[in-house]
């Protein structure tokens, strides 16, 4: 999967789960605010990340994730050390 | 796998959950895998959450609530640790078909969904005479005893 198609995709399972119009997911928008994340949401979206990308998520990683640039550079990362 | 060399009740049961009498719902534990567990609960005829002779949902999903905590207590004590605290964090898509009443007996299976960080996610059916008449998705929070 080209990182395209990765960044699409997160975009869509985010969507989806927290019904939010996939026109305010913009790379520097805020998770926190566009997806009205509290701290329960945050596991829901860690399930959706592990469930579809294959990677495993560690709680100390979320602390530099802020915006949907970040998330995606992150999963992109994650996705390039798994394969690697 | 893990699973019980037998079935587990009273209070070699309570030992493993951090819920005492008369807020326990559990009466046995039957089953438990690496990601199931199953119990079962004998509703008693002047149980604090019956109402009219009925155990109330409250009672179910806190029900499915414990028999989470039994396999984690279950499992926390093979391993020698203390037993863990849970809270329930979230619950989601509960569905109750029928209440059942005092004096019948329940049996109530979990499944671990994920676990994140702290948090378990479970989904949890409790069935009357074979008949699933409860369900839910519920999210809770693990903490470890620091005895």
């Amino acid at each position: 999967m080209s990182n395209e198609q990765i960044i699409a995709e997160i975009n869509r399972f985010l969507s989806e789960e927290f019904e939010v119009d996939a026109s305010k997911i913009t790379p520097e928008a805020t998770l926190k605010e566009t997806l009205e994340l509290d701290s329960l949401d945050y596991v829901d979206l860690v399930v959706i990340l592990e469930g579809n990308f294959g990677i495993k998520v560690k709680q100390e990683d979320f602390v530099g994730i802020r915006t949907f640039q970040d998330l995606h550079n992150y999963v992109i990362s994650k996705q390039n050390t798994t394969a690697a | 796998m893990i699973q019980p060399m037998k079935i587990i009740s009273g209070e070699e049961l309570v030992a493993l959950i951090p819920q005492k009498p008369p807020f326990v719902l559990i009466s046995s534990l039957l089953r438990v895998t690496e990601d199931n567990c199953t119990t079962t609960f004998e509703i008693p005829e002047n149980h604090v959450l019956c109402t009219h002779h009925k155990l109330q949902a409250s009672g179910l999903i806190e029900n499915m609530a414990q028999t989470c905590a039994a396999k984690l207590g279950y499992e926390y004590n093979l391993l020698g640790k203390p037993m863990p605290i849970g809270f329930i964090g979230d619950v989601r898509d509960f569905l109750c078909s029928e209440l059942p009443a005092a004096g019948t007996l329940i049996s109530t299976e979990i499944k671990i969904d994920n676990r994140v960080f702290d948090v378990t996610v479970i989904s949890g059916k409790v069935f009357l005479e074979g008949r699933e008449i409860a369900s839910c998705k519920m999210k809770v929070f693990i903490e470890e005893s620091k005895q």
